[in-house]
């Protein structure tokens, strides 16, 4: 049957098929066919990468600014020099521009601010001090419970005597002595043990039932003769208890209550006898202090002004008016003189009173006979009282006994005095004497003031009888013994928490119509270097020595602040600044050449690139500049000084090394391009002041004055400018320097002195320069000649470290098995690697008109193998087959070729560039068959 | 020639008249049990002619060029079914039938096989749309037929249960690039499985348990429609029938399951490629460090590759009363038998509407179906059955082989299918089943 099925299907089949022309065939092989029209599109990276850092010439400049600094050199021993970005508005391709300003000589004339800064602030500021005392509230309340022993007695009366009978009978209770006595007693806790009498025959056996009236409360068993019933949450009444033996009887009993069984409530409760009391209390009042830390200031001794102990019995308020009494009598030890208190006579003054560390105060309530006065007892009559009850704290219930307290309370509102001992000293001013700031010593011959001398500040809310006192004398300041001054009381206004300072204007002299204050600054007699201040501050009651403090009239519980701040006036009318004998010289190097522009480009890409270029100009400017005054009448001495003034002598910029020496050893064939002088005879030349530029700055920090446009306005200016682009590229080592030899000429005046006011200084700030100076001011234009093809490493630019032996662009450490990839491969007809740039850090000017800035990629590396393929810079397409890629290791040459003509470095250096991919296949079949022999060939 | 012809049906006819009643007697059986296991798959695109050769080669250009609009299509229909029949002469028919109908789709849109074969553009975005849906049902049938006057009516109650409709909302994979050259791959598949019985993750992994829940509540779900066919004999050589099945109580379904899986690839070429570099830079740490002072800035913030998934795919039951029936059927039929038993020609021409009155319109749709078939047959003990025809919306082109001797009747037969007429002569579908008859 199943043959026949079998036969019946294939027919089936053969029919079907047959009717479809179609032979079917046992599939050996598959393959994919790939489409020959598919491209598919892939962005790969958008990528910005900034390149400034390889033209950046500010880096070098500053790190030979810095090592100067820390070598200890002073500011005024050597030029200095300051680079800025330059970007005038001038500047038509946004070249990056560089300004290098060096200052050969400067006069400073804001001489005001070189006294404020220094040393003489510092040590005035110093004279200060402050200092906190806080007085600790001295207020004591001790409470203790008094311990009655009432239970005790309590169940001494539930005593019950008798004989055994085996039927109920109603039982007495021995109270003993008359006036004892209770209606009912509540236990909580406590057992009744019941024996035979001492004298009694026979044993007593079996059981005892407690009964109130007809009810049962307990029932215990007679175990070796001792029955013991439990009292937990029993009432006993005095009438109606009765007692069941259940075997014995005729036995004489006793039945007597543990005495710890503990009473939880009484009703109508008569003790015959007192109930004494006794208190042994000790308060210490000596140790008073607001902060137990052993850095904190202490209270070493007090004596109270206005103060007061009270005493007081508590009844509970459960107690109260309830058949409870009370006497008592309280010793009191510890003051002058001992006092008795008692419940009529609660309270004592502790005026006067003195303690000191250690004092205490002792309460003593005793029974003892040989002690003063009568104790302390309570009568309960008829008296209804709970002894225990519940309490609840945190949401914890806990029952506690209720028992009368006594309470002392002492209680301080004034102290008269206290002495505190104090952790660290006052730390009072001492003599200060400061030198005078080097530049004001250099060129001040005098100093006018308006006002001078030093102000006080002061916050003191010690108490009056502690007065503070400052005495104070200086040469400088002219002040001669002034004082004492006694510094102000400030407390704090009643609504205001703080107190307001005070300033003191004692220790400042000023200049009026009688009387000039005028400093002369020299080494003469009468004339100062330094500026000395002696203090002397007294503070009553302070004790240096002992670091102790005695004060008086004192608040507990208040803080008392001395805080005194000093600062100096220097208020200026005018000055007087010689300008005689102003002569510098020397040699500079500023570390600038080819090398240091391109230094970390050619470290990165190769040393053909400085080879090849060449500055096209590098223009230096001499800039001799006085501040600008307005034009007016009281200025009119100044200008004239200022327009008399010039500079004289000999500027001159070589090749040089980092030490200034020239690097042609040989005097005579050094280059020199002279700045200033005549470079044929070497004479000096003369430089005037050309007011009127300010270097103003944007907020990049970049100059922005067309320094060129405003010094040509200067007639002179041809005689101050070189370009120093032939001697910088005339040698490949070293340095542009610059030696100078120049001095400040006042030919014509009669005094060398000029006398600054103030008020013209004021003037001069708005001006923008407050200083006579002469300065070189180079420009430094990134643009370049290039001599020859210069070709770029643009994998090495943009961080692509190509110089490794075993550099693959795809990251490839070893030659990997391409056997299965390239069966992949085959199906891909070529790569197009396309490439967008938006931006790059070159401005390319060449001298052919055939020659532009391109990539020049070689997928072999420059081997030979392959062409070299020349692209467009700014965006083209690379079409590279798959086994181009494939090939390990892959280390194509992408070079950038900059063309012989002109390089520009634009402001922005970034190179923008966008990479796309497009593959595209090949139309080709892959054979999984052929895949599968690969990858287990590849796996053996 | 004409006299040849018309002695030669002359003899046939005769023949076969001679045989009638002993085809007869082979053709009807009045007790009869009968398994019936039909099953085909299909797709719309690959043909058993392409795989069926000795090189398979899968043309990526062509598969695309050829697919329909629609895409890739795939379905598999199976419907095993038990049947016990009392056919006494004269019309007269009883019958019961049991049986389980699964049908299941999914398609793939062409936008896959277009980027395989024409490639992408930079900036476009990409994204396959994958569809679905399954159906399982579950039903019991009463036939009942008799003849009136020369009519011949059969009555088809039957009672029905969907098991499961599950059905994809918004599915797909969708490729974008975005800024810095970021690609975006988003993979969403939102299935709503609607069930008798709450479906979870712990369902799938006790099936047993599952199926017995489903059967359980076979009860509650049921539904309802009826079946009916007038078959009217107007010669003894032509008989035409038309046939209905409308949908009286719609199966219900109570709750519903979403599988919701939702997962994002961010990731950028550049950034693969330079974190292999510095995986592979690792051992050398001396030359990266070189390398990493000279390393200019770069001022473009790269993306990395980011990852999110939901943990959970199925959500939480939610109780819903969805209602589906089986589809509406109307056919026109036609059997034409010139020679008696020896040839018989038959056809059907129908229309069917899937999910009639569902909530949702779109989940309703028409098509049509058709039958063109004819019979060889040896007094009806051997017969070979070949007919064309569309049903449940497959194309399907049969050839079945029927050995009946009474007692014991074995039909087996073979189809090429598809879901796509140009496609389904090249087999891009099989379809099988097998008919298992005793009785006497």
């Amino acid at each position: 049957m199943k043959k026949f099925l079998c036969i019946e299907v294939l027919f089936i089949i053969a029919v079907l098929f047959s009717g479809c022309g179609f032979h079917p065939a046992k599939p050996e092989r598959f393959g994919i066919k790939t489409s020959d029209e598919a491209v598919y599109n892939l962005a790969i990276s958008d990528k910005s990468y900034e390149l400034g850092q390889f033209f950046s010439i500010d880096k070098f400049l500053k790190d030979d600014d810095n090592e100067e600094s820390e070598s200890g050199q002073s500011e005024d021993e050597k030029p200095k020099y300051e680079i800025f970005e330059y970007d005038p508005e001038r500047n038509d391709n946004k070249i990056q521009q560089y300004l290098l300003k060096m200052d050969l000589q400067k006069i400073p004339l804001d001489l005001g601010e070189s006294l404020e800064g220094t040393e003489i602030t510092t040590n005035i500021d110093n004279m200060g001090f402050s200092k906190e005392m806080e007085i600790p509230v001295v207020n004591k309340t001790e409470e203790k419970e008094v311990d009655l022993n009432v239970n005790k007695k309590i169940n001494a009366f539930v005593t019950i005597s008798g004989t055994t009978q085996a039927q109920k009978q109603n039982i007495q209770f021995n109270f003993g002595s008359s006036g004892n006595g209770f209606d009912s007693i509540s236990y909580e806790s406590g057992t009744m043990r019941i024996t035979k009498m001492p004298e009694a025959v026979g044993t007593i056996t079996g059981d005892v039932i407690l009964y109130q009236g007809d009810v049962p409360l307990k029932r215990a068993s007679f175990v070796d003769g001792v029955a013991s019933l439990s009292l937990e949450e029993v009432t006993i009444e005095e009438r109606g208890v009765v007692l069941e033996f259940t075997e014995s009887s005729g036995i004489d009993f006793l039945a007597i209550v543990d005495e710890d069984s503990v009473v939880k409530s009484a009703r109508n409760l008569s003790v015959g006898e007192n109930i004494p009391i006794t208190l042994h209390q000790e308060i210490a009042v000596g140790n008073v202090s607001s902060n137990t830390s052993e850095n904190s200031d202490k209270v070493e001794s007090y004596t109270i002004g206005n103060g007061n102990l009270t005493v007081a019995f508590n009844l509970p308020e459960e107690w109260k008016n309830n058949g409870v009494t009370y006497e008592y009598t309280m010793n009191l030890y510890g003051l002058r003189e001992d006092k008795i208190l008692s419940e009529t006579n609660t309270d004592c003054s502790l005026d006067d009173s003195e303690f000191s560390e250690g004092s205490k105060l002792t309460a003593i309530i005793s029974d003892d006979p040989d002690v003063e006065g009568d104790g302390g007892y309570i009568k309960l009559t008829n008296a209804n009282l709970d002894f225990r009850k519940e309490v609840t704290v945190d949401g914890e219930t806990t029952i506690k006994s209720i028992t009368p307290t006594i309470t002392v309370d002492v209680e301080v509102s004034n102290i008269k005095s206290a002495t505190i001992k104090l952790h660290n000293k006052i730390e009072l001013p001492e003599t200060q004497n400061s030198s005078l700031p080097q530049n004001v010593l250099d060129n001040v011959k005098s100093i006018l003031w308006d006002k001078y001398g030093f102000s006080i500040s002061c916050i003191n809310t010690l108490p009056r009888g502690n007065p503070i006192t400052i005495e104070c004398t200086s040469d400088f300041f002219n002040l001669e013994e002034i004082g004492p001054v006694t510094l102000p009381n400030t407390y704090p206004a009643e609504d205001v928490a703080e107190p307001v300072a005070v300033e003191l204007s004692n220790f400042i002299n000023e200049t009026t119509s009688e009387t000039e204050y005028r400093t002369f600054i020299g080494e003469e007699p009468g004339q100062f270097t330094s500026v000395d201040v002696t203090p002397i501050v007294h503070i009553n009651g302070y004790d240096e020595e002992n670091r102790t403090i005695t004060m008086e009239d004192l608040t507990p519980g208040q803080t008392y602040t001395i805080d005194i701040k000093v600062t100096p006036v220097l208020d200026w009318q005018s000055m007087e600044i010689s300008t005689k004998d102003r002569h510098e010289d020397g040699k500079m190097s500023t570390g600038l050449n080819l090398s240091s522009i391109f230094g970390s480009l050619e470290e990165t890409v190769g040393e053909d690139v400085a080879d090849n270029l060449k500055f096209s100009r590098i223009p230096i400017y001499l800039f001799a500049e006085a501040p600008k005054l307005q034009n007016d009448t009281t200025n009119q001495k100044v200008q004239e000084f200022f327009d008399s003034v010039t500079f004289n002598g000999v500027i001159k910029a070589y090749i040089g090394n980092d030490d200034g020496s020239p690097v042609e050893p040989d005097e005579t064939k050094v280059e020199y391009e002279y700045l200033l002088g005549n470079k044929e005879t070497g004479e000096s030349g003369d430089l005037n002041f050309t007011p009127g530029l300010y270097l103003i700055k944007n907020e990049k920090n970049a100059v922005t004055t067309d320094i060129e446009t405003e010094l040509h306005k200067d007639q002179n200016a041809d005689q101050q400018y070189a370009d120093l682009a032939t001697l910088l590229n005339s040698m490949e080592d070293g340095s542009l320097c610059v030696s100078y030899d120049i001095s400040l000429k006042t030919d014509g005046l009669e005094d060398d002195t000029i006398c600054i006011t103030n008020e013209q200084l004021e003037q001069m700030k708005q001006s923008g320069s407050t200083s006579i100076s002469l300065s070189a001011l180079c420009l430094i234009p990134l643009e370049f000649k290039v001599t020859d093809d210069i070709h770029m490493n643009l994998l090495k630019l943009i961080g692509t470290n190509t110089d490794s032996e075993d550099f693959d662009l795809l990251g490839r450490k070893e030659e990997p098995d391409n056997s299965q990839i390239s069966e992949f491969a085959k199906a891909i007809r070529d790569v197009s690697i396309i490439y967008e740039s938006s931006k790059v850090p070159f401005i390319v000017v060449p001298d052919g008109l055939e020659d532009e800035m391109s990539l020049c990629i070689d997928m072999d590396g420059n081997r030979g193998e392959s062409e070299e393929t020349r692209m467009d810079i700014s965006g083209d397409t690379l079409v590279v087959r798959p086994e181009e890629v494939l090939k390990y290791p892959l280390c194509p040459s992408i070079e950038l070729l900059i063309p012989q003509g002109k390089l520009l470095i634009p402001q922005e250096s970034i190179f923008d560039a966008k990479i796309y991919i497009k593959i595209a296949t090949s139309g080709e079949i892959i054979w999984l068959s052929n895949l599968k022999n690969k990858k287990e060939g590849g796996n053996e | 020639m004409k006299r040849l012809v018309v002695i030669l049906a002359s003899f046939i006819l005769l023949i076969s008249s001679s045989f009638a009643g002993a085809a007869d007697f082979f053709d009807h059986r009045i007790f009869e049990i009968k398994l019936n296991v039909p099953a085909n798959v299909s797709n719309n695109t690959i043909t058993l002619a392409d795989i069926l050769q000795e090189q398979v080669i899968i043309d990526l250009k062509e598969l695309y060029n050829e697919m329909p609009k629609k895409g890739f299509d795939a379905t598999i229909d199976i419907l095993p079914s038990a049947a016990i029949t009392l056919d006494f002469k004269k019309g007269l028919h009883f019958g019961v039938s049991a049986g389980v109908d699964v049908f299941a789709n999914t398609g793939i849109s062409k936008d896959l096989f277009r980027f395989i074969a024409k490639g992408n553009q930079l900036n476009e975005e990409f994204k396959v749309s994958v569809n679905g849906y399954a159906d399982v049902f579950a039903f019991a049938q009463v036939d009942v037929g008799f003849n009136l006057k020369k009519f011949n009516i059969l009555v088809q109650p039957a009672l029905f249960s969907s098991l499961a409709h599950a059905v994809t909302t918004d599915s797909y994979v969708m490729a974008s690039c975005g800024e810095n050259n970021a690609y975006n791959l988003v993979m969403k598949g939102n299935m709503d499985i609607y069930s008798s019985i709450p479906i979870n993750e712990d369902s799938f992994g006790d099936s047993n348990t599952m199926v017995n829940n489903l059967m359980n509540n076979l009860g509650r779900t049921m539904g309802f429609d009826l079946g009916g066919k007038v078959s009217y004999k107007l010669t003894d050589f032509l008989t035409l029938s038309g046939s209905v099945r409308i949908p009286m109580v719609p199966s219900h379904l109570n709750t519903k399951t979403s599988l919701n899986y939702d997962q994002q690839f961010s990731f950028s070429l550049d950034s693969l490629m330079n974190k292999k570099k510095e995986g592979s830079g690792e051992g050398d740490s001396e030359g990266s460090e070189g390398q990493s002072e000279e390393t200019p800035e770069e001022t473009t913030s790269e993306p990395e590759v980011t990852e999110t998934q939901k943990t959970s795919l199925f959500t939480d039951p939610v109780s819903v009363q969805y209602y589906i029936n089986r589809p509406m059927k109307f056919a026109v039929s036609a059997e034409f038998r010139p020679f008696s038993w020896l040839m018989t020609y038959y056809g059907t021409l129908g229309v069917g509407i899937k999910h009639p009155f569902a909530k949702s319109r779109e989940e309703s749709y028409f098509y049509f179906d058709y039958l063109i078939g004819t019979k060889l047959s040896l007094i009806n003990i051997i017969s070979l059955y070949l007919s064309t025809e569309r049903t449940d919306e497959i194309f399907k082109h049969k050839a079945t082989l029927a050995l009946n001797f009474r007692l014991v009747e074995i039909d087996a037969g073979i189809a090429l299918e598809s879901e796509n007429l140009k496609t389904s002569f090249k087999g891009s579908g099989l379809g099988a089943f097998v008919t298992a008859c005793i009785g006497f």
